[in-house]
């Protein structure tokens, strides 16, 4: 069964998410596509391995390690696609993001439900992007909210299965965090079916990596 | 320190994984020589369409990126009709080329355009090779 031969390396995921760490960029795939997300910040890391049925919408499975707020999320994820524009030779779209499942906090507090709500919405040309992101928090009874922006340009313009660069610029938006807005200078590249993102954010000095991989 | 460490794995790990991971969710009961082929060498545009009975250009909105190409492909080819299909993002086409004696009209076209999450423009038949 094609579900079954599928279901392999998403159980693999689940394994493996155990010990992986946080991140959130393509939403929904094409009608029968797998994607698998992958982000690492400052404050947390995460895991996000969905399965698109429509290319409006997808389901998956989100872990969430957050050291900013010492708790380990594990749970199941909705995605929407509520609106896409479709230009001569760029696209925009609006996202609905809903997450539930438990939250874990670091030390003896037992698990409690939890989740999350987000609002994503992006823009892009081969040679421009942009893209925002809210996302409420409940995760054991702490609530939080943040907002994140990112800027892009790609330097060229590659043809399709080339490997292409962009130099972006993130902006995070935390009111409750130590740091409440920090910036994140990345480059992402891009071949084929993955996509790898290196930065680094300059108030807190830590690393940023993510790769979303589809198939 | 210890984030950073998680970082680089995950980095290795994606492209040590990737190939793997592509291959993985094949359905081999259901695989055929080009979907053989698709699997070792994707993301690429399948060779020369002209060999194909006959072509047709579809000009198409919202293609931007290596995903969207991607997504187009990976619809189309899951059509009988379908032999090879072609993405060009610098013009917004897409060119399919048919089996002999098959033929996909420009409903269904349209309808699997709208199936990947893009808008159909237009619709050229080309003459067959
Ligand atoms: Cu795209």
């Amino acid at each position: 069964m094609s579900f079954l031969s599928r279901a392999a390396p998403f159980a693999a995921c689940l394994t493996w998410a155990a010990f992986a760490p946080m991140a959130e960029a393509r939403p929904v795939s094409y009608p029968g596509g797998w994607t698998i997300m992958q982000v690492n910040n400052g404050d947390s890391s995460s895991l996000h391995a969905h399965y698109s049925p429509t290319a409006s919408d997808s389901i998956g499975f989100y872990a969430e390690r957050n050291w900013a707020e010492d708790v380990q999320f594990t749970g199941l994820q909705y995605n929407r696609l509520l609106k896409r524009w479709n230009g001569p030779s760029s696209q925009a779209n609006t996202y609905l993001k809903l997450g539930v499942g438990q939250a874990d906090p670091f030390g003896d507090a037992s698990a409690e439900l939890s989740g999350f709500a987000g609002f994503a919405a992006d823009w892009e040309t081969r040679r421009w992007f942009a893209s925002y992101e809210a996302r409420a928090t409940d995760y054991a009874g702490n609530k939080s909210v943040r907002h994140s922006g990112r800027v892009g340009v790609a330097p060229y313009i590659g043809d399709y299965g080339d490997l292409h660069t962009w130099l972006m610029l993130q902006v995070d938006n935390h009111p409750e965090g130590d740091e409440p807005v920090t910036t994140t200078p990345l480059v992402r590249f891009f071949k084929g079916v993955q996509m790898v993102e290196l930065g680094y954010t300059l108030e807190t000095e830590e690393l940023l990596a993510n790769w979303i991989i589809r198939f | 320190m210890k984030l950073i460490k998680t970082a680089f794995a995950s980095v290795a790990f994606s492209l040590l994984a990737t190939p793997a991971m592509a291959e993985q969710p094949m359905d081999h009961s259901k695989m055929d020589h080009s979907a053989h082929a698709d699997m070792v060498v994707e993301p690429n545009t399948d060779a020369d369409p002209a060999a194909s009975a006959q072509t047709v250009t579809a000009k198409v909105n919202g293609l931007v990126c290596d995903f969207c190409a991607q997504a187009v492909r990976k619809v189309f080819k899951k059509q009988e009709a379908v032999e090879s299909v072609n993405v060009d993002l610098d013009t917004g086409e897409i060119v399919l080329g048919l089996k002999a004696g098959a033929t996909l009209d420009d409903e269904t076209i349209g309808k699997l355009i709208r199936k990947s999450g893009y808008s159909l423009v237009s619709i050229d038949r080309g003459e067959g090779a």
